[in-house]
């Protein structure tokens, strides 16, 4: 039992090395700290949903409708004898998301049962997520409403209604409302086509990111583990060239490796929602998306392209300089550890929120974080933040400058042999001499 | 005529520990020169230092009149440097590392050509070299690494432990090999604990201990000084004579 025990304390020693503990504890701080953050944000954006609505009719029939609208628990913005225009740029500036119009003779056209239109207006503020997520009041409103009406005309017991009416008394023309653009479409049919096609650039750039940093302090970690560093150290290639062929292979391969993923991803995906059959309707959403500007021109890709390329080259740079602290492969894996956290963090947050809307220090603290930029850099195009998207390129690119910098520079001095994080080992080295 | 080597008040801290403290040596050119010394002396931090891999604390060095901090690049020229438990690229044939080493020497194909020839000749594995590295047995790789250091005839090259950990036969092959190519021209800065290979290879040795150079000499001078029968001797007596005081 004491070998065993011995033998056990040996293991432990041996994975509890520096290399991992350190990681561990910065990934353990993060998460902690982000968690925080997250709930408190998330509590700020979980507010009970408020519906404008603007009352044309004044009726007691659109009277009832705003009670019933109230107690399936949603707040009402009520306004009435205004035109539509004015409201729209009311609740944009109150940050408001949905406004449903009840036009005139509403009462009357459903008394002599005649189906009537009412208009229901989605503002986009931002392409995110959670911001989004309530998207379905479009629907859920007119079908409440419907319901309600429905209910009443089955119990008056009218024989002769036509039975279209009957079920839908009430139908919703949807319109969509982004920056000050407006195109009629339903809003959910937007949102499922913006994160079919948005979805991927992040996911395939968090797979590239990853892999890449992966590789590339693996292959500094390799050289050093193998013993093959010392002699190619003493060649006369010039050393910035060793680092940018390590840089560059590891990008391309994670590159290539990411465009396989992205094939098997959208293959499996089209394999599930048959994108062949809905081609009319993704036309119709095509013409929707462009009445928006929710395309992109060639300088939009352009700027994409630097974005998505400086995020991946950081991320190179810093595993690179990570890589050169760690003495084998197997500290190389636990040291690039924390940077896949700080890619993850703003992958998730950018995906799921509208970073714009934090409190000012975790903005901050989410921008400063370099891959933040290139998974906003599509949507703040989209919505034409070009301020934002440019000081994020002007600022990465100064930290790729400045990590190359570093990186270039431990690989030309020694200390890409002599850096490790073994603080314990050197302490005992000093009492032996 | 110009030195091969010449370490002047060669210093080397590691943090707190010093590695080498103030050593001096020179090598003429064709000359083969060992550094002897216990585990921890200083042998391996001198010889990487020579070979550019670190840079030196304190001290001046220079290599064919090349000064090794301002001309480093040039000095890389003309040197190789065969690290202590050196591997190489695992997953590379051994004539492929062999190309690619040689492409890293050469600017034209026709001088990788000969680079390789010789290497082939001298990593004497034959048909193995077309087999990946990882198969390879330890003194098969050590005879492919010699050859890659010596394939661009260095005119120093230095050697760290040349033959550790390999059989007799191997072992007599490598000194020969490394005898043979002195007579054609290369100066050696090598290490070892083998003192009776240090006897037959070197034409002159340096006793180190505790990072300081004790001793300087041919081998039969220093036999003759310490009236003793073999360099393992006059190893005992040197490092017994400094323990004491
Ligand atoms: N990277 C390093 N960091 C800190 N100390 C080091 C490092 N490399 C070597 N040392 C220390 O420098 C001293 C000299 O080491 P060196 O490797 O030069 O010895 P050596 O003579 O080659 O020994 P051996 O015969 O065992 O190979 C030793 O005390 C060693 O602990
Ligand atoms: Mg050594």
């Amino acid at each position: 039992m004491k070998k065993f025990f011995m033998l056990f304390k040996k293991e432990l020693r041996e994975l509890l090395s520096p290399q991992v503990i350190v990681p561990f504890f910065a990934m353990t701080f993060l998460f902690f700290s982000i968690g925080k953050f997250i709930g408190s944000e998330t509590k700020n954006q979980e507010k009970e949903v408020t519906v404008a609505i603007l009352d044309l009719d004044e009726s007691q029939t659109t009277n009832s409708f705003v009670e019933i609208i109230k107690q399936n628990n949603y707040k009402v913005d009520y306004y009435k004898d205004a035109p539509t225009e004015e409201i729209i740029t009311q609740i944009k500036e109150n940050g408001e998301k949905f406004l449903i119009v009840f036009p005139e003779a509403t009462e009357e056209n459903l008394r002599k049962n005649k189906q009537q239109e009412i208009k229901v207006y989605s503002v986009f503020h931002s392409l995110s997520l959670f911001n989004n997520i309530d998207s379905g009041i479009t629907t859920q409103i007119p079908a409440i409403l419907n319901e309600y009406l429905s209910s009443q005309l089955i119990q008056a017991n009218v024989s002769s209604i036509d039975q279209i009416f009957l079920k839908n008394p009430i139908t919703p023309n949807n319109f969509v409302i982004l920056k000050d653009k407006i195109t009629n479409v339903d809003p959910t049919s937007i949102i499922s086509h913006l994160y079919s096609q948005t979805l991927f650039i992040p996911i395939v750039l968090f797979l590239v990111i990853s892999l890449a940093s992966q590789l590339v302090a693996g292959a500094i970690a390799t050289e050093k583990e193998n013993k093959t560093l010392e002699t190619l150290l003493s060649t006369p290639i010039n050393r910035k060239l060793i680092v940018a062929a390590k840089l560059l292979a590891a990008g391309t391969v994670s590159l290539v490796m990411a465009i396989l993923y992205l094939i098997g991803i959208q293959s499996y995906t089209s394999g599930i929602t048959g994108e062949s059959q809905n081609s009319v309707k993704t036309e119709g959403i095509k013409q929707a998306l462009e009445s928006l500007n929710l395309t992109l021109g060639f300088t939009d890709f352009v700027l994409l392209g630097a974005c998505l390329f400086l995020g991946i080259l950081v991320a190179l740079s810093i595993a690179f300089i990570i890589g050169s602290f760690a003495e084998d492969t197997k500290s190389s894996q636990a040291l690039t550890t924390p940077l896949m956290i700080v890619v993850l963090i703003p992958y998730l947050l950018t995906m799921l929120f509208d970073i714009n809307q934090f409190a000012v220090p975790l903005r901050i603290f989410i921008y400063a974080i370099p891959f933040t930029h290139t998974f906003t850099a599509a949507n703040n195009i989209f919505l034409q933040r070009y301020d934002l998207v440019i000081y994020g390129i002007i600022y990465v690119l100064a930290l790729v400058c400045i990590c190359i910098y570093f990186a270039s520079k431990i690989f030309t001095s020694e200390k890409i042999l002599t850096m490790e994080i073994g603080f314990k080992k050197k302490k005992k080295e000093n009492h032996t001499i | 005529m110009q030195k091969a080597l010449s370490v002047k008040h060669l210093s080397k801290k590691y943090g707190e520990i010093i590695a080498v403290n103030n050593i001096e040596f020179e090598i003429n050119q064709n000359e083969i020169f060992a550094l002897i010394g216990s585990n921890g002396a200083g042998k391996s931090t001198t010889l990487k230092i020579v070979a550019t891999v670190l840079s030196p604390t304190e001290g001046t060095i220079s290599v064919f009149g090349n000064d090794l901090v301002k001309q480093s690049s040039q000095i890389r020229q003309i040197i190789a440097y065969l690290p202590e438990e050196a591997g190489a690229y695992k997953n590379m044939r051994g004539i492929d590392y062999l190309d690619f080493m040689a492409s890293l020497y050469t600017s034209t194909k026709e001088e990788r050509d000969k680079c390789l020839e010789f290497a082939e000749g001298i990593a004497d594995l034959r048909e193995r070299l077309n087999d990946k590295i990882k198969t390879y047995s330890k003194g098969m790789t050590r005879k492919l690494l010699l050859a890659r250091a010596v394939m661009t005839k260095p005119k120093l090259a230095i050697l760290d432990e040349p033959t550790s950990g390999l059989d007799v036969i191997n072992a007599l092959y490598i000194r020969k090999v490394i005898r043979d190519l002195s007579k054609i021209g290369m100066s050696v800065l090598l290490s070892s604990h083998n003192m009776l290979e240090i006897e037959f290879l070197s034409d002159k040795v340096g006793i180190i201990d505790k990072g300081r150079i004790i001793e300087i000499g041919t081998p039969v001078f220093l036999k003759k000084k310490y009236r003793a029968a073999n360099l393992e001797e006059v190893f005992a007596k040197i490092t017994s004579k400094t323990n004491k005081t």
